[in-house]
């Protein structure tokens, strides 16, 4: 993925909204840029989407980015609207920490809040941003929020360096413009503004290649899309290429994980969405596709390939060496991952109409299988904290999507190793929550 | 009207004003002109029935004590309609399939023959979403960038059929959505639908220079999460729409932002009340402020509802508006439901598994409300509401406790014509026979887009720009039978309790 090359789960400058009409299902998800649906209201259409499963014409929980930390060789995360959820095992099992736990520590089956993005950081915490930002530390068992000049503040985005696990770039937002920040912790604290403007940054990212380079989008008050380059960790900004005039959002997707000079970016416009690339530092830019409506997702796979996915079920591809994108079809791509050094791409797709929630090719994005669907998670994280605070979630959620009540039960570890504790497996525990399910069952 | 109807709704008037809110009821239903003159719906109210799709009826539309005066169609619309003096502003879906991108500005000085004299282009116009208002009183038209930090304001005094930019900017951690100016037309409000920041405050004091005043996001345990809003007059109250789910999350949410009206450093909000209800109908919309016989309401929208599962708890499927006296407002209540036949629990079984919950094409959104305005905000008596697919229904609000639906009008189906600009047509999909429209903006009355007389103006998203003439001379009791209720209430006792609902709706 871009955050966490080589490849990226979702275009930067998506900004997903919370809003009823992103949650129905794929069909109306083609209108967004990045809808971000809430499970406060996936909820409430279960009943809805089981009685027309076929058509899923309710709102059903969806994907928002898939994540590969490079500190666990077996472990996936994937990002959803419902919470985070965890496989120890290649994708072979899943379970998850519930989006109100993670947003504000609730014990709520509905949340108040959103995780508009994931990220990870090069030793395998987790940052989610939603009203605060919060870092995992124990593979989403608990979040508390960060610290310093994030607090409080509005967090537009927010990147993990690849390489150094205690440097955190993060994007704030305040009424005179607004600054990058850095955290030297992995995200735990984070210090003054390295950088502030009067305009808008609309993304930051470092280099993998190239320790201390950093890149930056932003944007004049009244337009005028530019590039920034740092060379010391974002400590001093040299202005580079001009991106692009009014009205154009520009953000990166990826720096090239071989290449600190060259540079992926997203120029949204209106009704067309383009990928632009530099590869002299940021000096020259060269538009490089432009399609109607919106991407969805991109990759930098570890072969040099570049992909880009729109909801429609565009897959765009320009195999390594190439010039130019070719179109094919391809799932309706939420977002698309790569575990770095490895061939297999990953892609999330639409439950019912691709048949997975997460899917991968290994043969360069020509077919798709499925790796899981949302109605295989197998439950809650078995660490204590979330199988306390996401029962009523999890047991809001089996409804949602139709899995057995009795499929929560936490079973034995898989290689790879157990995240968490493993208080949800004591006997009692199981019982009290069969018996909960079934009492739930029974009154729903 | 004669004596004898007079006489019984007025006894009714007097009876019943708890059952409105005491008891799951819908509204009742327009009494149609008879003949020709109008095409009423056969089934429940707001439902487009299996026949009707079959028949081919409802790609003619569904009228009742309307008309049709004038219609520009274009390409479809958005989600959002704003009207001043001559011109209605509606957007579009941002669809690079259209031929024409951005917001439609119409000419409507001819009714009967509307036409486009520009579209609006900036990144905010292309794609406003729910936030293009107009304040009539410094004549400026506005908008925020779905999604986006862009933000537009326009000046419309001089020649409304071409608004003149004043300023396109973009404004730090601003997302566009929804959004609605001050009174005063010196703040513009923008509410992101975010969990941060949940609303961006911007001084337009100088529209040329927006200046970004706030952003603010809702402190736990608040849902942060705000849709649209409005303010008081004094501009020191902000009435906001909390949208949450099924649960207590869900409502308005009454702020005290006299901080920023004043322009005071470091701004802060407080809350100052705050309703929730948990009868099925969610996914909080619009916060409309009027008065009605001299006090104080909100016409509160909600657009969702539970479907199935709400009908399986007794609760609504769809949502619904509500008037909500906010003469406390540390303690807003609910005094009345504008709840359509189609959103009554009592009709579930004909509602949550027929043609309306399926595919075909309502979807979520079902027949649930989305925005309503009324013919004055300082004495409003009659009160337009979009509802999605029951089209723009029409109550008489004269006795708050007891709204009456007093006529609709649904726009035709368009299967599969089309019509790149609506959001509709972009959702259901190219090849999908769209079996009605969606209405959802919010429609104009001529007080409201600063004319003395005139017709109710709206956009749905496959029929585009309509105005339609509202008959009120036809069905509905008048004002005037609730003056004798007092004096036939006792005699009416008996016959209350033994009249059927269908019979008291002919009322």
């Amino acid at each position: 993925m871009a955050r966490e090359v080589p490849g990226t789960s979702r275009p930067r400058g998506t900004e997903r909204e919370v809003k009823l009409r992103d949650v129905i299902p794929s069909r109306w998800q083609r209108l967004h840029s990045g809808p971000r649906p809430s499970i406060s209201w996936l909820a409430p259409f279960a009943v809805a989407l089981a009685v027309s499963a076929a058509h899923a014409n309710g709102a059903f929980p969806d994907e928002l980015s898939v994540h590969f930390p490079a500190s666990a060789p077996h472990r996936i995360l994937l990002g959803s609207n419902f919470g985070l959820l965890v496989s120890e095992d290649d994708g072979a099992s899943w379970r998850y920490a519930c989006e109100p736990y993670v947003t504000s520590g609730s014990t709520s089956s509905l949340s108040p809040a959103n995780v508009s993005f994931y990220q990870i950081t090069a030793d395998g915490a987790i940052l989610e941003d939603s009203v605060d930002l919060r870092r995992s530390a124990d593979v989403a068992c608990t979040w508390p929020a960060s610290s310093g000049s994030v607090a409080g503040s509005v967090v537009s985005d927010v990147f993990a360096d690849p390489t150094d696990p205690g440097f955190v770039l993060a994007i704030l937002a305040a009424i005179n413009g607004s600054s990058i920040v850095a955290s030297r912790d992995g995200g735990t604290t984070f210090g003054a503004p390295l950088y502030t403007t009067s305009d808008l940054v609309t993304s930051v990212e470092s280099a993998r290649s190239a320790r201390g380079v950093v890149y930056a989008t932003k944007v004049g008050i009244r337009g005028g899309a530019t590039l920034l380059r740092s060379a010391d960790w974002g400590t001093t900004w040299n202005t580079m290429a001009t991106l692009a005039g009014a009205g154009t959002q520009p953000s990166i997707l990826a720096i090239d994980p071989a290449d600190a000079n060259t540079v992926y970016l997203r120029l949204l416009a209106g009704a067309n969405d383009s990928i632009a690339i530099t590869t002299d530092g940021g000096q020259t830019v060269q538009v490089a596709l432009t399609v109607s409506g919106a991407f969805t997702s991109f990759l930098r796979a570890t072969d040099g390939a570049l992909y880009a996915g729109q909801l429609e079920g565009n897959l765009y591809v320009r195999p390594a060496g190439a010039t130019s994108f070719a179109r094919r079809s391809g799932p309706r791509l939420r977002c698309l991952g790569q575990r770095l050094g490895t061939s297999r791409i990953f892609a999330c797709g639409d439950m019912f109409q691709d048949g997975f929630s997460l899917g991968y090719s290994d043969d360069g994005g020509q077919t798709f299988l499925p790796m899981m669907s949302f109605s295989q998670i197998l439950g809650l994280l078995t660490c204590a904290p979330v199988q306390s605070a996401c029962a009523a979630h999890w047991e809001r959620i089996q409804g949602v999507l139709g899995i057995a009540p009795d499929a929560g039960q936490p079973r034995p570890a898989a290689p790879g190793g157990s995240h968490c504790a493993t208080v949800g497996g004591e006997p009692s525990v199981l019982l009290v929550l069969l018996a909960l399910c079934h009492h739930f069952r029974r009154k729903s | 009207m004669t004596w004898n109807k007079a006489l019984i709704c007025s006894g009714l008037i007097a009876l019943v004003p708890w059952a409105s809110v005491h008891a799951a009821a819908s509204v009742p239903k327009a009494t149609c002109r008879s003949g020709r003159a109008d095409r009423p719906e056969s089934g429940l109210q707001g439902m487009t029935t299996q026949a009707e799709q079959d028949s081919g009826a409802n790609k003619q539309g569904f009228t009742c004590n309307t008309d049709l005066v004038g219609q520009f169609q274009g390409e479809g619309g958005s989600w959002q309609f704003t009207a001043w003096k001559t011109c209605g502003y509606f957007d579009t879906s941002n669809n690079a399939a259209q031929q024409h991108l951005g917001t439609l500005v119409v000419d409507a000085s001819d009714p009967s023959h509307p036409v486009v004299t520009e579209y609006l282009t900036t990144a905010s116009m292309l794609d406003p979403w729910e936030s293009l208002k107009v304040h009539g009183g410094r004549q400026l038209l506005a908008g925020g960038q779905r999604g986006g930090p862009g933000f537009s304001i326009y000046d419309i005094s001089r020649d409304c059929r071409h608004p003149v930019l004043l300023a396109d900017v973009n404004l730090p951690g601003s997302f566009g959505h929804t959004g609605e100016f001050a009174p005063d037309g010196k703040t513009y409000y923008i509410t992101p639908l975010r969990s941060s920041p949940s609303l961006v405050a911007v001084d337009v004091s100088d529209p040329s220079n927006p200046r970004e005043l706030l952003l603010w996001t809702a402190p736990s345990p608040l849902n942060p999460i705000f849709h649209d809003l409005e303010i008081s007059d004094d501009g020191n109250t902000g009435y906001f729409t909390q949208f949450g789910g099924a649960t207590a999350q869900n409502g308005l949410l009454i702020l005290d932002t006299s901080d920023i009206q004043a322009r005071r450093s470091n701004p802060q909000i407080r809350v100052i009340g705050q309703l929730s209800w948990d009868d099925g109908s969610i996914g909080a919309q619009q916060p409309l402020r009027v008065k009605i016989a001299g006090k104080p309401y909100i016409i509160f929208t909600d657009e969702g509802g539970l479907h199935a599962s709400g009908c399986a708890a007794g609760k609504s499927p769809n949502g619904f508006a509500r008037i909500i006296d906010i003469s406390d407002p540390a303690n807003p209540r609910v005094v009345s439901k504008l709840m359509l036949e189609m959103n009554d629990p009592a009709n579930c079984s004909q509602t949550a598994s027929g043609p309306a919950d399926t595919a075909t094409g309502v979807s979520v959104f079902g027949y649930s409300s989305h925005y309503c305005n009324v013919d004055d905000r300082n004495n409003a008596t009659t009160a337009a509401c979009s509802y999605f697919s029951a089209g723009l229904r029409i109550f008489d609000i004269h006795d708050v406790n007891n709204p009456k639906e007093i006529g609709y009008y649904k726009p035709p189906a368009r299967g599969t014509d089309v019509l790149p600009g609506s959001q509709y047509y972009r959702f259901a999909g190219a090849n999908f026979n769209r079996p009605m429209d969606w209405t959802t903006s919010r429609p104009s009355f001529p007080k409201d887009r600063g004319m003395s007389s005139g017709d109710i103006w709206f956009s749905s998203q496959d029929n585009g720009f309509q105005i339609v003439k509202l008959h009120t001379n036809s069905g509905g009791c008048s004002a005037t039978g609730g003056s004798l209720a007092p004096f036939f209430a006792l005699a009416l006792i008996p016959m209350l309790f033994h009249r059927r609902r269908g019979r008291v709706r002919r009322c």
